[in-house]
């Protein structure tokens, strides 16, 4: 995605936050209003609390638990930020307040098998669609909470860091630090991998 | 991918800037209706719904109309008890107020009235009254001090 089809991106998802804002003031509406927030939203809402906690089941917890915080507080919601971030602030905290409360049960994380060592480099490799998302997954779930969520942020999301200071309500300096770090273990554990 | 995420990898040296950054995990594709079926049961199951937020403020708008008049009416009454029951000293500040413009009938009645009898009346510490009947007691008759005392 270009400059151009971001900036058209963005300018279209603005118009659905403002529409699904409409929507959900009128009580007539309301539940249309959610619905479509729901589809607009529950891919990424999902992918990002995914590779928090790396696990489906969880991760289906904490999303409805997120969408119920979204109705709940939709009402008090001001504009002030974006809809998209207020969201996604949401379901981070969220995410973090699972973590939290089961800590000893997330030390053990789904980690996706890999067929094995080719004795190429990773890069060297022509690596189907799916071996890469194994790979990514098993990278990710490696990396610390705040790394994780960060490069969910920015890889995944392609927030900008204003962005993301405002979900994560971390400095710019910070999250590019964080991001970085992030990349260079992602790129650490890739080069490990091998396939036969 | 946004040409500014490549270019960032691209300068950390990440081999990532070649890959597609599409999202790597999708759940079954019946997942979100299910999820939102969930959500909205769970919603409606809190109370949270728009209905239940509107049926809650009718009644706390209920319960706050029936508080005021609860408070009104308590008041109403206290002011009126007030009236009912005056005390002896309020009685006392009326008489020697309006003692020039109330004739024998009149302040027996309001003793009466008060179950107050003379001696109250001619015991108060009242210098004022006291003064006025030592002037005034020559021209009282004798009918009228035999009713006083």
């Amino acid at each position: 995605m270009d400059h151009s089809q971001r900036y058209e991106h963005k300018k279209y998802m603005k118009i659905q936050d403002e529409q699904i804002l409409e929507l959900v003031k009128d009580q007539s509406t309301l539940n249309n209003g959610f619905k479509l927030l729901m589809d607009t939203y529950q891919i990424r809402l999902y992918h990002h609390i995914r590779a928090i906690l790396n696990n489906h089941d969880d991760t289906d917890d904490v999303l409805q638990n997120t969408f119920i915080k979204v109705f709940k507080y939709l009402p008090k919601f001001e504009g002030r930020s974006n809809l998209y971030t207020w969201m996604f602030r949401i379901a981070t905290n969220e995410a973090m307040t699972f973590l939290n409360k089961n800590k000893r049960k997330n030390e053990f994380l789904d980690e996706v098998l890999l067929d094995g060592a080719t004795g190429k480099s990773f890069y060297q490799t022509e690596f189907d669609g799916e071996k890469i998302k194994a790979v990514l997954n098993n990278a990710i779930a490696k990396l610390p909470v705040k790394q994780k969520k960060v490069f969910s942020l920015r890889y995944f999301e392609e927030m900008s860091y204003k962005e993301m200071s405002e979900v994560l309500e971390t400095s710019v300096g910070a999250l590019k630090a964080s991001y970085h770090h992030a990349v260079k273990k992602i790129e650490s554990y890739v080069e490990t991998i091998h396939i036969y | 991918m946004n040409t500014e995420i490549k270019r960032e990898l691209e300068m950390l040296h990440s081999g990532l800037a070649k890959f597609d950054n599409s999202k790597i995990y999708k759940p079954a594709d019946s997942y979100f209706d299910k999820m939102q079926h969930s959500v909205l049961s769970k919603i409606e199951g809190k109370g949270l719904g728009r209905n239940n937020i509107i049926k809650l403020r009718w009644m706390m708008g209920i319960a706050a109309a029936f508080i005021f008049i609860i408070a009104v009416s308590f008041l109403i009454n206290n002011q009126s008890n007030t009236k009912d029951t005056l005390s002896t000293e309020e009685v006392y500040e009326y008489f020697e107020e309006n003692v020039d413009y109330l004739d024998d009938e009149a302040i027996a009645g309001i003793a009466n009235d008060n179950e107050l009898n003379f001696d109250d009346l001619f015991y108060s510490d009242s210098d004022e009254l006291n003064e006025y009947i030592g002037e005034e007691i020559d021209d009282i008759t004798e009918d009228e001090l035999e009713q006083i005392f």
